[in-house]
């Protein structure tokens, strides 16, 4: 039982540790892309960029047998990463017709981007 | 100010970090769809319009609670991760309502926040 317990606050720490990071990195992408190419584009390009590229990273990583791994990299990192507050926030400064082109492209992206990474790493354990 | 503080920058990872562990306990709560992920996702929503709002002239405390809370309890990648597994299954109405519920309840909840 003592170990099983020990092992969930295991899970915790990792989960706290990795979305800290992932939210962090997206922080980061934000500042950098405000400071390269101005807050208009830094409204929409860092969410294009983590939910797209933490949803091709979570596909990746759910095929992995480490429960670990999943769990820091999974469940902390892809989703501290990933937001849908952000996006729905950024929904209000648009136009309901972008709104509507927004709200498709990121899904849509998202989706292909998870399904892309899911069949990679089918590919790459295949291969190896 | 000063976007790459070290104090904000802990700040943002603390609470991303307490805010990914939300998320993660309510994930263990799915049936028909992940109902979890969607409360937090919706809940989350209202953190970041009602901080944006109620919080506008402080700068630091808006990234703390929208970036690092509301952006580590909430998540993308699970929903699309849902939405890919329920289809590769065949599922058709699973993943349609999980995302036309993601959409309205999130809008709203971020609505509601900016007029609180």
């Amino acid at each position: 039982m003592t170990f099983l317990t020990q092992m969930k606050i295991n899970n915790y720490a990792l989960v706290f540790l990795g979305g800290g990071l992932g939210a962090l990195t997206r922080y980061l992408i934000t500042v950098l892309t405000e400071e390269q190419l101005g807050s208009a584009i830094a409204s929409s390009l860092p969410l294009y960029i983590a939910n797209i590229s933490g949803a091709l990273l979570l596909g990746i990583i759910n095929a992995s047998n480490s429960e670990k791994t999943r769990t820091f990299w999974g469940a902390g990192f892809a989703g501290g990463y990933t937001t849908m507050s952000g996006v729905a926030l950024f929904l209000y400064t648009l136009s309901p017709l972008m709104v509507l082109q927004t709200a498709t492209l990121m899904f849509g992206l998202g989706f292909i981007a998870y399904a892309a990474g899911s069949n990679l790493a089918r590919v790459l354990r295949k291969s190896n | 100010m000063n976007y790459l503080d070290p104090l904000l920058l802990l700040a943002v990872f603390t609470a991303a970090g307490v805010g990914s562990i939300f998320r993660y306990v309510l994930s263990n709560w799915s049936g028909f769809i992940p109902w979890g992920i969607l409360t937090g996702n919706t809940f989350a929503s209202f953190i970041a319009g009602y901080a944006s709002v109620a919080f506008a002239g402080n700068n630091e405390l808006v990234i703390w609670l929208v970036v690092g809370l509301a952006g580590g309890l909430s998540t993308f990648s699970s929903w699309a991760a849902a939405t890919v597994q329920m289809s590769s299954k065949g599922r058709i109405y699973g993943p349609v309502l999980y995302t036309l519920l993601t959409l309205v309840l999130c809008s709203t909840a971020t609505y509601i926040g900016l007029i609180t």
